[in-house]
């Protein structure tokens, strides 16, 4: 089987170059544990906790790294205006490390936050909208397509 | 892939088998159960009521929640399902994603393609272009005389844009000497980082009240301050509209803010309309947000040394709401009742324009340049005008000599000021030196003998075709006037990265120190030089 080359180029973003820096991943996963931690503190069910983080992750990802365009860093002069964050991400590429991660993040979130607990319990069709939504928008059959032309400059 | 084939493909793989998965448990689980409130939901109490019912059997907690299905192993399938989806993402190996993928080449057309290509050489001669010979070098000054090496005697500086002969000014030189032995000669560091000196932060409130604006700002390069101004306010989302004969700087700027740019004829208010009149249409078609819409213009063209009809471009400017900025390098101190430049010439009012931006070396007799504007322009020029903050502040001797210039045009009681007589004086000059210039047959001045411009560019009244020959001409009229005539004119010299080369010319720049006796000998000297070598 030939070996396929992965794409080698410099990422200059600097809206996204940090991802590539050290222990930004184990960064990532302490500040859900964290998350989950003061929730199970708050409301005594350590299981349905997980569902609540898998939640708020789920708003927050979405909102950050599928609605917000652009890039805060004026030296860029606007190039990424158009681009959401997950777009930027690796130079436009897919199936890199910093991807993957990212888009198995909300499924062990799901499968946390539906064994933690009795199904009864929790909003089973709520977490699995959520994940499904992560999921397809992280699809890179998606890269700049918007729909109806929502969000689109 | 249309994303309304995608929207259709996720409808299928997602929702028909959540949709059936449901309906296949809650059927499983009904069949299971005894409880017949399944029925009371087809009976269409109300709203409220049929949607409570739903939720509390389909809700958590609710009888036919997928949770039966979930708990009787099927959560199992869910499962495995996910670490497919996960161990298939691990697998993967990382792409670019082909978006709207253009169709493969066909053989005829990869054959033609193949056909026309024609090697270019990695390093392209620019065309057109001589190589200058060696610059001159000054060894002493005088007055309006130079000093040249190799040459014993002095000179007659035609050269220099020293308009107001503020460079050899006994006063300037005495207080920037002083200034030297206070405060050392360089400032040592950008403005952000201990480069700040006061006698900046003088200077600046000095412009920012010359010109009765709210704030000014320095650069301590000409080149760059326009080129940094341009980025500071301009990105990819916007509309830069400037003249084709505006200089190097300003292109670098507009190239360098990645705006969408466009070019208008030379002073031609219905090209520039049209252009504004396509922008808005196109912008209006694509229903995009507002951007910034800038138009950039010279008060004198450097390349040129005719002036732009500023209070047409303002009308045009406000009638469509964009913004203006204008260059006044060779317009300040020169142009205008007070000295403002070409928008005080034109009868515009402080403010009317929005950014004025100018070099210091000419008139000023300084170096470096400064723009003036509102307080929010200039600040906001403080971190993002690259030349601001990347460079050495100017030198504080340089802001004292820019601050004296500065003071004698600032009018007293009476509303004169030196400053005032001095560039009455040059216009007179600049008069005389027209007029006359305009006699010499072989040679053709730019815009004619009414022009208050100080720059004069003179042109060979007959073109060889070759603009390589032309520059070879006037490099040689330039060396008899030196030699023979002992005057120093300039040949024009552009960046090979200019877009647009003017056509070859000599360049003379008038200044108050040159007599009528001087104006005479430059003028009979320029006659006699293409008399000459034109007819030989």
């Amino acid at each position: 089987m030939p070996v396929r080359r992965t794409i080698s180029e410099v990422d200059v973003n600097k809206n996204t170059n940090w991802l590539n820096y050290p222990s930004v991943w184990t960064w990532y996963l302490a500040v859900i544990v964290l998350g989950w931690l003061g929730i199970s503190a708050l409301i005594d069910d350590a299981g349905l906790a997980w569902t609540y983080v898998h939640l708020l992750h789920g708003v927050a990802t979405y909102y950050l790294l599928h609605w917000i365009k652009g890039s805060p860093n004026p030296e860029d002069q606007g190039k990424y205006q158009a681009l959401t964050f997950w777009e930027q991400v690796d130079n436009e590429a897919y199936g890199t490390r910093n991807r993957k991660i990212f888009t198995v993040v909300p499924v062990l979130l799901f499968v946390l936050a539906t064994h933690g607990t009795d199904f009864r319990k929790q909003p089973l069709g709520l977490n699995l909208a959520v994940v499904v939504i992560l999921l397809v928008a992280k699809l890179p059959a998606l890269h700049k397509v918007r729909f109806f032309g929502i969000n689109k400059y | 892939m249309s994303k309304y084939r995608v929207v259709a493909c996720l409808a299928l793989t997602i929702v028909v088998p959540l949709v059936s998965a449901c309906l296949v448990s809650s059927a499983y689980a009904y069949a299971l159960s005894d409880n017949k409130q399944l029925l009371n939901f087809f009976s269409f109490r109300g709203i409220a009521d049929a949607f409570r019912a739903f939720w509390d059997i389909v809700g958590p907690g609710g009888k036919l929640h997928p949770a039966y299905f979930l708990e009787h192993k099927g959560h199992l399938i869910i499962e495995g399902a996910l670490i497919l989806v996960i161990i298939y993402l691990a697998l993967q190996h990382s792409f670019k994603v082909r978006h709207h993928a253009e169709e493969p080449l066909t053989e005829k057309e990869i054959d033609q393609l193949c056909k026309e290509w024609s090697p270019e050489p990695l390093v392209p001669s620019p065309a057109g272009v001589l190589e200058p010979p060696e610059p001159h070098v000054i060894t002493g000054l005088e007055g309006p005389y130079v000093y040249l090496k190799g040459r014993k005697e002095k000179v007659i500086n035609a050269a220099s844009s020293n308009y107001l002969n503020m460079a050899n000014n006994k006063e300037n030189k005495t207080e920037s000497i002083e200034t030297v032995n206070t405060y050392g000669v360089g400032s040592c560091g950008p403005r952000g980082f201990y480069g700040t000196i006061d006698k900046h932060l003088i200077l600046e409130k000095e412009l920012a009240e010359f010109y009765d604006t709210e704030a000014a700002i320095i650069y301590s390069y000409d080149v760059a301050t326009i080129a940094s101004i341009i980025p500071a306010f301009a990105n990819r989302k916007d509309i830069i509209i400037y003249d084709e004969c505006c200089s190097y700087p300003i292109q670098t700027g507009c190239t360098i803010s990645r705006a969408r740019v466009a070019l208008f004829k030379h002073n031609d208010m219905e090209d520039l309309t049209r252009i504004i009149e396509n922008f808005e249409a196109e912008e209006k078609a694509k229903n995009k947000p507002l951007c910034r819409k800038l138009i950039v213009v010279e008060g004198i063209y450097a390349n040129y040394g005719d002036m732009a009809p500023l209070k047409s471009i303002w009308e045009i400017k406000n009638k469509y709401k964009y913004r203006l900025m204008v260059d006044e390098s060779h317009a300040f101190g020169v142009l205008g009742t007070t000295g403002r430049g070409a928008c005080e010439h034109f009868g515009l009012k402080p403010g009317q324009v929005e950014i004025i931006a100018a070099s210091m070396s000419h008139a000023m007799g300084s170096v470096g340049g400064f723009c003036v504007g509102d307080r929010d322009i200039v600040e906001h020029q403080r971190l993002s005008g690259s030349g601001y903050c990347f460079s050495a502040s100017l030198p504080p001797y340089l802001a004292v000599a820019g601050s004296h210039m500065l003071r004698l045009l600032r009018p007293d009681k009476s509303g004169n000021s030196p400053g005032k007589e001095l560039m009455s004086l040059l216009q007179k000059r600049v008069r005389s030196l027209r007029d006359q210039l305009k006699g010499i047959p072989g040679l053709k001045l730019f815009g004619g003998a009414a022009l208050p411009s100080p720059v004069l560019h003179v042109h060979l009244a007959k073109s060889s075709g070759n603009p390589v020959e032309d520059q070879e001409t006037l490099y040689k009229i330039a060396d008899h006037v030196l030699v023979n005539g002992g005057v120093l004119v300039a040949v024009s010299q552009y960046s090979k990265l200019d877009i647009r080369r003017p056509p070859p010319s000599l360049v003379i720049y008038a200044n108050v120190a040159l007599g009528e006796k001087e104006i005479l000998t430059v003028v009979g000297a320029l006659r006699k030089a293409v008399r000459d070598v034109i007819k030989a």
